[in-house]
């Protein structure tokens, strides 16, 4: 128990994973194939993308309940304005300063007035999506003009790569290089630990909580338009779904926590190909919805358990933030 | 010397009857005349009257759609129209409709979100002498009227033309079907018309019947990962086309455009028309949200002109199902008004 104790939260969710596709792989045909892993890693690209976000405003000890719908609305913006003839860098910008204007709406809210997270960001979804239906967006489903080619050539292959793969992969370098070696990055983790020993520290609390959920808002129109380009179209409709649990579920799996400095890339990552084995393994076997939900359930639960077993319960667990 | 007589005695009954006729009121003449009383009487069954709408959702096409034409109708014969948007929450629609109720209008449309949510306030619209239509789901209580789609003959419909295509060893014979929410019941019909034609056949393998959530991004997840097992998959059908799109890019993704035969059923809106011209559909059943817009408003109509108690007789107006599989049809989609 000692020496799997050692093991991080990410190893065994990585280990678990790997176990449950060579069970597959015995079952199923063609399971273990390069094509198979290719449309897995696809599948899960954009959900990742979200989770690495997801996961900057965690590791601060926050959360962003709104990032799905800043990634929808912010990508909404710019398919929109590419259908009323813009130029995709003008109609990119465009979605990409709504986007950061969500996010620190909601830095201010949540630093300035010390409104806690989970609250903040719960009901901005609502002024950030209600804003937009009645100003520019009235119908929640915008279509890219056939046109306008470029957007949906990042959703096809290079070379049998997805380009949404290699996104992903982009963005998750990225991130795990601000995290680790930048300074801000650093910051996040120290500021996501203790926040108070943080600021009497003298660091810099305001940048760190604005560059959290800028981040996060960023990297949900970054997903928003992979969105776009794999399925040539923008459905607002995906804010109402439970995708944002999702993306707090990849997060968590993997070895973020809600108590905040906890996890990194590696934790996503990990998630991902849990959550991508199991969702490719069902698709295959054709399992229901309902059984569906049970196994992700179940096996959700057991991990869940086992690193409680292995990283037993201590005052950390006690002072969740959001 | 006769005909002199005849001829006096016509002409007098002539100007007599000139008389009479000059003498008598307008409306008495109205009264004789069904050609004038006809407008008279459809403006006193109709003008002044409130119609109230509550749909799913409004800021999609159908629910746009639906409510444009019912509104330009209502417009024309001075009918009242009030809207309702409960933005897909069923609470808000339930809260909507039992307000509307107590405001007792003379019509009451609605678009169930399932066969129970409404039933015991659909029952309480029509003992409060409300008339109340249904639209393109009938709930678990019949009502005035139901317009609306066949569902189960939407899937029979083009699980028949699967098997044409795909079927008695033409190819591989595999199918993949899109589910939307499994517990929906336009999407539990389809299955249900689309499996009774593909059980008949032996030469048909349905390999996936996966549910996407109405979500075309988790459409094109479902169908990536589907093609990569089965890349000799005949065809994909999607139980609406707006969800189906994703799968249409899935297949364009994976190099199969036009090797796999992209199948939806459709409310037809433009873009659903412009896939099948790109050839990214290669065939919609469009059921035409302008023209079931109405059929609802007829409904209302006749309803108010009807002279029947609320709850007492039902009416059912079965929406027409056009194929689209290329540009000659693009006339059986719709663009929304602006």
């Amino acid at each position: 128990m000692h020496i799997l104790g050692s093991f991080k939260q990410e190893s065994l969710v990585a280990l678990v994973a790997l176990i449950l596709a060579i069970s597959f792989s015995l079952s199923l045909d063609s399971y273990a194939s390069w094509g198979n892993a290719i449309a897995l890693m696809r599948s899960m690209a954009i959900l990742g993308v979200f989770a690495l976000g997801m996961i900057i405003v965690i590791i601060g000890r926050g959360i962003d309940l709104s990032q799905i719908a800043i990634g929808m609305v912010s990508a909404a913006i710019s398919v929109k304005l590419l259908a009323a003839g813009m130029t995709l860098p003008l109609a990119l910008l465009a979605g990409l300063a709504a986007a950061m204007a969500m996010g620190s709406i909601n830095a201010a809210l949540i630093h300035a007035l010390a409104i806690p997270p989970l609250f903040t960001t719960l009901t901005s979804v609502f002024v950030f999506v209600g804003l937009a239906r009645v100003s520019i967006l009235p119908s929640m489903i915008i279509n890219l003009p056939s046109q306008q080619t470029g957007l949906v050539a990042v959703g096809q292959n290079w070379h049998s790569v997805p380009i949404p793969v290699m996104v992903f992969g982009a963005c998750a370098l990225l991130t795990h290089l601000f995290l680790h070696a930048t300074t801000m990055g650093r910051f996040i983790y120290a500021y996501g630990d203790n926040a108070e020993t943080a600021r009497l520290s003298g660091m810099p609390v305001t940048a760190i909580v604005i560059s959290q959920y800028v981040l996060c808002a960023l990297l949900g129109f970054v997903a928003g338009l992979l969105m776009v380009s794999t399925t040539a179209m923008v459905d607002l409709k995906t804010v109402n779904s439970t995708m944002i649990f999702d993306v707090i579920l990849v997060v968590v799996i993997g070895g973020g926590s809600l108590a905040g400095a906890r996890g990194g890339v590696a934790s996503v990552l990990a998630g991902l190909l849990l959550i991508g084995v199991l969702l490719n393994g069902m698709t295959l076997m054709d399992v229901n919805a309902q059984l569906q939900n049970i196994i992700k359930g179940g096996v959700l639960l057991a991990v869940i358990m086992v690193d409680h077993w292995l990283h037993p319960y201590d005052e950390e667990d006690a002072r969740q933030s959001v | 010397m006769n005909a002199t007589i005849k001829m006096t005695i016509k002409t007098g009954i002539s100007v007599l009857a000139l008389a009479i006729s000059a003498t008598a009121s307008p409306t008495v003449m109205a009264d004789n005349n069904p050609r004038a009383q006809m407008r008279m009487d459809f403006d006193q069954a109709v003008k002044g009257k409130t119609v109230a709408w509550v749909p799913i959702t409004l800021g999609n096409p159908i629910g746009d759609m639906w409510t444009a034409v019912m509104r330009e109708n209502f417009a024309k014969y001075g009918i009242k129209f009030l809207v309702r948007d409960p933005n897909f929450s069923s609470t808000a629609q339930l809260q909507a409709v039992t307000s509307l109720i107590n405001q007792k209008p003379d019509v009451l449309i609605v678009q169930n979100a399932n066969v129970s949510l409404l039933t015991k306030e659909l029952r309480r619209a029509m003992d409060n002498g409300i008339y109340v239509v249904q639209v393109n789901l009938l709930s678990n209580q019949a009502s005035d009227a139901y317009v609306g789609v066949d569902y189960v003959d939407v899937g029979r419909q083009i699980a028949t033309d699967i098997v044409a295509e795909c079927g008695g060893g033409k190819s591989s014979g595999k199918v993949a079907l899109v589910q939307g929410e499994v517990t929906a019941t336009d999407s539990i019909d389809q299955m249900k018309g689309a499996m009774e034609v593909f059980n008949k056949d032996k030469s048909i393998k349905v390999v996936s019947t996966q549910a996407a959530k109405w979500d075309s991004s988790k459409a094109n997840a479902l169908t990536a990962t589907t093609l990569q097992q089965h890349p000799d998959l005949c065809a994909t059908y999607g139980f609406w086309g707006t969800m189906q799109q994703g799968a249409a890019q899935a297949v364009k993704t994976a190099g199969l455009q036009g090797r796999v035969k992209v199948y939806a059923s459709s409310d037809g809106p433009r873009a659903d028309c412009d896939l099948v011209e790109q050839k990214l559909f290669h065939k919609i059943l469009s059921f035409r949200a302008d023209v079931q817009g109405e059929q609802i408003s007829n409904a209302v109509l006749s309803l108010l002109q009807s002279g029947n108690k609320p709850g007492s007789k039902r009416i059912t107006l079965l929406s027409n199902n056009y194929w689209v599989s290329g540009k000659n049809e693009r006339n059986y989609c719709y663009d929304l008004p602006k």
